[in-house]
C-alpha cells in the first residue's frame, strides 16, 4: 500500500516537472503573440495611411486622434458581425479553413530569433521547419475556397494555390543559396556567419537571390502586383468571398502576420536580423558624456531594435509595391515564376558553387564546414 | 508514462483512426484531407525518434506539394460522391490484402532484431541534418544521382507530353508580346492625308 502510494506521488511529481514546461513556453508563445497581432492590428492602419498618402488622400482620420484607434474599431465590427455560412457548403471545414490559416501563420514564428537569446525554439533545421510551416499555409486557403460551393471562390483557392506552388520553388532555391554560403540551417548561425559591416550581410554576395527571394514572398503572400487570387475586378475577393465576421478577420490577420514573416526571414536571411550595419571596433571611442555616450553605444551596437528597424523597412516595402505597381496577368505571372525566377536561381547557386570551390572570399566562409 | 508516451499514443491513435477513416468516407475530398492529416501525424511520430530532418521535409514535400496537387486535382475533376456498387466484393479484397499486409509485418517484426538499429537512432548526437546530407553525398552518391535523373527524365516526358504543336486555344504568346511595339500597333494618319 505504502508503495503504491508513493509510486503514484513519484509519478505526480515527474508529471509536475514536465508539466511546468508547458506553461512557461505558453508565456513566451504569448510574449511573442501579443506585439505581433498590435503590430498586425496597426499594419492595416499603416497601410491604409501611406497608400492614402501616396495617392493624395487622407486616410482614415475619424476615430481617435489621427485614426490612430481605427484597427480596434475594426475589429469590434467585425467580431459582432454575424458569420454566414453558405447554403450546401462544407460546414466543419468552411470553419476549419481560417483556424488552418491562422495557426500556420503563426507557427513558423517559433524559431525566429529576435535578438542573440530571445529565440522562442533554437533548432537545428530552423529554416527547413520556416518553408514547411508557409508551404502549409495554402490547405487554409485550398479548403476555404472549396468548402464554400461558391466558383469565385473556387476559383481564387485554384490561383493562389498554383501561384504558391510555383513561387516556393523559387523560394526554396533562393534558400539554398543562403545555406551554402552560411554552411548551416539554424537561423541564429546563418546570422552570425553575416557579422561585420553592413558589406558582410549576405545581401551582397547573394543580391539576385535576395530580389528574388523577395519577389517569391510577396507572390506567395498573395500581395499586389500578385493578387491575382483575389483580384477585385474579376473575383470579387478570392477565396476569401463567403467569409463575413470574424472569420474574414481572422484570413485578414493570417495574410499580415505571413507578410511580417516574409520581412523578417529576408531580414534574417539577407540583412544580418539584429546586427547593427556599423563594424563597432572600427568605430573608436565616443568622448561623450556617460549617459549619452551609453545609450549611442546602445544605438549602435547589435539588438533587437536593429531587426525590428530592418524587418519594418520590408513591411513597408510590401505597402509600396501596392502603391506602386499594377496587377500582373495571370499567364504573365506564371512565366516569371517558372521560366525566369528559377532559372536564375539555378545560375546563381552553380556561380556560387564554383566560387565556394575555389575559395573565393564573401562566397567561401571560414567557419564553414566542408 | 511520460508525456512523450501518451503523446505518442495520441499520435497514433490518430493515424488509426484517420487510415480507418480515410478508407471509408465516401467524399473524397474528405479522403485527402484525412491523408494530409496522416502525413503530419507520421512527421510528429519521426520527430520523436528526433528524425527531425526526415519529419520536416515529409511535411514538406508530402504535405506541402504533393497532396496539394492531389486535391487539385481532386477538386477540378468534382468528382460526385457515390455509394459503392458492390461492397461485398471491395470487403473481400480490402481483407485479404491488410491480413497479408499484416501478417507480413508481424513475421519481420518477429524475426529480424531491431534492438542494436534502434540503438543507434538513438544514440547519435551529432545534427541529423548534416548527418544525412554527407551520408546522401558520399556514401550513396550514385544512387542520389540517378534518383534525380529518373526524376529530371520524368520532368522532360511530362513536359514533352503537354507541348503539341497544335495551336489548341487562344492563349497569349508572351515572347511575340514584348516584340510588339508602337510602330507595328499603332499607325498615325494625319488628316489632310484622306
Amino acid at each position: 500500500m505504502y508503495d503504491y502510494i508513493k509510486n503514484i506521488l513519484n509519478t505526480t511529481i515527474t508529471y509536475y516537472n514536465e508539466l511546468s514546461v508547458l506553461p512557461h513556453t505558453l508565456i513566451l508563445i504569448g510574449i511573442i503573440m501579443v506585439p505581433l497581432l498590435i503590430v498586425v492590428a496597426y499594419y492595416t492602419y499603416a497601410e491604409r495611411k501611406i497608400i492614402a498618402s501616396m495617392q493624395g488622400r487622407l486616410g482614415p482620420n475619424v476615430v481617435g486622434p489621427k485614426g490612430l484607434l481605427q484597427p480596434f474599431a475594426d475589429g469590434v465590427k467585425l467580431f459582432f458581425k454575424e458569420i454566414v455560412i453558405p447554403t450546401d457548403s462544407n460546414k466543419f471545414l468552411f470553419l476549419l479553413a481560417p483556424v488552418i490559416t491562422f495557426t500556420v501563420a503563426f507557427a513558423a514564428w517559433a524559431v525566429i530569433p529576435f535578438d542573440s537569446v530571445m529565440v522562442l525554439s533554437d533548432i537545428n533545421a530552423g529554416l527547413l521547419y520556416v518553408l514547411a510551416m508557409t508551404s502549409l499555409g495554402i490547405y487554409g486557403i485550398i479548403i476555404a475556397g472549396w468548402a464554400s460551393n461558391s466558383k469565385y471562390a473556387l476559383l481564387g483557392a485554384m490561383r493562389s494555390a498554383s501561384l504558391i506552388i510555383a513561387y516556393e520553388i523559387a523560394m526554396g532555391f533562393a534558400l539554398v543559396g543562403v545555406i551554402m554560403v552560411s554552411g548551416s540551417l539554424n537561423l541564429g548561425d546563418i546570422i552570425d556567419s553575416q557579422k561585420g559591416s553592413v558589406f558582410h550581410w549576405f545581401w551582397v554576395p547573394l543580391f539576385p537571390l535576395f530580389i528574388i527571394y523577395f519577389i517569391s514572398g510577396v507572390a506567395e503572400t498573395n500581395r499586389a502586383p500578385f493578387d491575382v487570387a483575389e483580384g477585385e475586378s474579376e473575383l470579387v475577393a478570392g477565396f476569401h468571398v463567403e467569409y463575413s465576421g470574424m472569420g474574414f478577420a481572422v484570413f485578414f490577420i493570417a495574410e499580415y502576420a505571413n507578410m511580417i514573416l516574409i520581412s523578417a526571414l529576408t531580414t534574417i536571411l539577407f540583412f544580418g536580423g539584429w546586427l547593427s550595419p556599423f563594424n563597432i571596433s572600427s568605430l573608436g571611442n565616443f568622448e561623450l558624456n556617460g549617459f549619452v555616450n551609453n545609450i549611442l553605444l546602445f544605438l549602435i551596437n547589435d539588438g533587437i531594435h536593429w531587426f525590428i528597424i530592418k524587418t519594418f523597412f520590408f513591411m513597408f516595402c510590401f505597402i509600396w509595391f501596392r502603391a506602386t505597381f499594377p496587377r500582373y496577368r495571370y499567364d504573365q505571372i506564371m512565366r516569371l515564376g517558372w521560366k525566369i525566377l528559377i532559372p536564375i536561381t539555378l545560375v546563381w547557386i552553380f556561380v556560387e558553387m564554383i566560387f565556394i570551390y575555389y575559395e573565393v572570399e564573401p562566397w567561401f566562409a571560414q567557419g564553414v564546414v566542408l | 508514462m511520460d508525456i512523450i508516451t501518451i503523446l505518442f499514443y495520441l499520435v497514433t491513435s490518430v493515424i488509426i483512426f484517420s487510415s480507418i477513416s480515410l478508407v471509408i468516407v465516401n467524399n473524397t475530398v474528405h479522403a485527402a484531407l484525412l491523408l494530409v492529416l496522416i502525413f503530419f501525424n507520421s512527421a510528429i511520430l519521426w520527430l520523436m525518434l528526433k528524425a527531425e530532418f526526415l519529419s520536416i521535409v515529409l511535411v514538406l514535400v508530402y504535405v506541402g506539394a504533393v497532396l496539394v496537387l492531389f486535391l487539385f486535382v481532386i477538386m477540378l475533376l468534382d468528382i460526385p460522391v457515390k455509394k459503392n456498387s458492390s461492397p461485398k466484393l471491395y470487403l473481400l479484397f480490402s481483407v485479404t490484402t491488410s491480413l497479408i499486409m499484416f501478417a507480413e509485418l508481424y513475421m519481420i517484426i518477429l524475426f529480424h532484431n531491431f534492438s542494436d538499429e534502434a540503438n543507434i537512432v538513438v544514440s547519435s548526437e551529432l545534427n541529423n541534418t548534416y548527418e544525412i546530407g554527407l551520408m546522401l553525398f558520399t556514401e550513396y552518391v550514385f544512387s542520389f544521382e540517378i534518383t534525380a535523373f529518373i526524376l529530371l527524365v520524368a520532368i522532360i516526358a511530362a513536359i514533352a507530353i503537354n507541348m503539341s504543336k497544335k495551336q489548341r486555344s487562344l492563349r497569349q504568346d508572351p515572347g511575340k508580346q514584348i516584340l510588339e511595339n508602337k510602330k507595328s500597333r499603332l499607325k498615325i494618319i494625319k488628316g489632310d492625308e484622306l
